[in-house]
């Protein structure tokens, strides 16, 4: 084999190895530009919720909040826009999931969680005030709203999809954090954990001495560790 | 007491009854306090090792396994690191250990753990630096270098090594869905390596890390560096 042969084995070869492993590398299912948005968020299947504000032509504009949703392939299923909202200043999506959205709405005057149902046209399913739900976490059962009252004690509620209050207001030890999507929570505070089941209001699972440390989520295995003594749960 | 009063304690009763019932009490507890190691698997079984040292050097190794209601399952006496200086767990998962037993030269053992321990392989910190393990084998990463290689149970190497533009992550072990899978990502470059027979890179592109939804591995790589795109995977 001469010089000019062998040159042109290993550059067909190199050609060869370059396909190979450009030909494993995977390519994006689909993908959208948000540019412009004021907020987006992927739901759990990869669909994408993004909004903007915009202004119409007119002398005094409306300002508008538009949302654009898309799929996990990219593809833009609408553009769905909600009726009544018409002099926005500023949006923010709470949570999305599926075909459910909590936004946080800000206008001149008030500020409001909007609970929407979207897809290619969306439509309020209930509002609430910032003075009695403060968005914490949602999964299927609900939202779940937490906040400090004045004497530093920590409040939670389920709301269901229409903004409305489930079952009573319980005292939790202090800002959940969600645990298998939504479905229970945990806080911990002082040595102390305390696991929340949401479903049709708030019941208790777990209180034990110690700290939270997670096992296994979606079996629902847990430790509350209290220094050298190791306690296992099973929440449900 | 009267009758009005009587009721009211009764019902007060069978409140704080109701509140007690609904809690879960733990399946089991274990005491660590005597253990100088220990690693809970994702069946909430665990592995405590247990050193006794006479003038800073192991006497005895004992490595005891305990499943998920605290009851001891198996306890061995591991005679490899007699005369050495400290038995650490990496990793535990189903009866299969990664030890690193310290001294002079600090040793990583593949181990199967029962009433007999078995020692699968070993190898030496200068050729493999835990970084997670999962059914696959275990994943070693230099930093120095950045070369990941993986290890089989007998850590022998499977595969070549890679060069990484970081450390291996992810959310649970510093991997992704159980050790089959991880992340790295440096300089808005992303990379997703697939754990098997090998370390084979799967995904590579421009942005930031974003996981949606582990279980189904469905990611989003973020690239806002001059527009915000948002490019949806699903890493197989």
């Amino acid at each position: 084999m001469n010089a000019h042969s062998r040159n042109r084995l290993f550059a067909t070869t190199a050609v060869a190895l370059c396909a190979v492993a450009a030909y494993a590398l995977l390519e994006p299912s689909g993908q959208v530009d948000v540019t412009g948005s004021i907020d987006y968020r992927h739901d759990t299947l990869g669909n994408i919720l993004a909004l903007s504000i915009g202004k119409s032509a007119a002398k005094a504009p409306p300002i508008k909040l538009k949302m654009a949703y898309y799929d996990k392939k990219g593809v833009k299923i609408g553009e769905p826009s909600l009726g009544g909202l018409k002099t926005v200043t500023n949006a923010s999506i709470a949570y999305f999931e599926k075909s459910w959205a909590i936004l946080l709405v800000q206008d001149a005057d008030t500020t409001l969680y909007y609970s929407v149902k979207v897809g290619s046209s969306a439509s309020i399913l209930g509002t609430a005030a910032t003075n009695d739900f403060l968005f914490c976490f949602a999964g299927k059962n609900g939202a779940v709203s937490c906040s400090m009252a004045s004497n530093g004690t920590w409040l939670a509620q389920v709301y269901d999809k229409t903004l409305a209050r489930v079952g009573a207001t319980r005292l939790v030890l202090t800002n959940p954090a969600p645990l298998n999507a939504g479905t229970y929570f945990y806080c911990a505070h002082n040595n102390q954990v305390q696991i929340w089941r949401v479903k049709k209001g708030l019941d208790q699972a777990v209180n034990a001495n110690g700290q939270f440390v997670a096992i296994n989520e979606p079996k629902k295995l847990c430790c509350v560790q209290d220094g050298t003594t190791h306690a296992f749960y099973l929440y449900k | 007491m009267k009758r009005s009063t009587k009721r009211i304690a009764v019902a007060a009763a069978a409140l704080t009854f109701v509140a007690v019932a609904a809690l879960v009490p733990p399946m089991g507890t274990i005491d660590l306090v005597n253990y100088d190691d220990w690693y809970h698997d994702f069946g909430a079984s665990t592995l405590a090792v247990q050193n006794l040292l006479s003038a800073g050097v192991i006497t005895q190794s004992t490595l005891v396994v305990f499943d998920k209601k605290g009851v001891e399952k198996s306890r061995a006496v591991f005679t490899e690191a007699v005369g050495k200086d400290d038995v650490r767990i990496s990793y535990f998962e189903k009866g299969w250990a990664i030890l690193r037993v310290d001294g002079d030269t600090n040793i990583y053992y593949s181990v199967k753990v029962g009433r007999i321990i078995t020692v699968l392989g070993t190898n030496t910190e200068y050729q493999m630096s835990f970084r997670f393990a999962g059914k696959a084998g275990v994943v070693s990463y230099f930093n120095a270098t950045q070369q990941a290689q993986l290890f089989d149970k007998k850590l022998v190497p499977v595969g070549t090594p890679a060069t990484l533009i970081d450390r291996p992550r992810g959310p649970i072990n510093n991997s992704l869905n159980g050790g089959t899978f991880f992340y790295c990502e440096a300089g808005n470059q992303v990379q997703v390596w697939n754990v098997k027979k090998g370390l084979l890179l799967v995904i590579q592109d421009t942005g930031t890390w974003n996981l949606i939804n582990e279980a189904k591995h469905l990611c989003c790589i973020e690239d806002d560096s001059t527009t915000d795109v948002h490019k949806l995977y699903t890493y197989k």
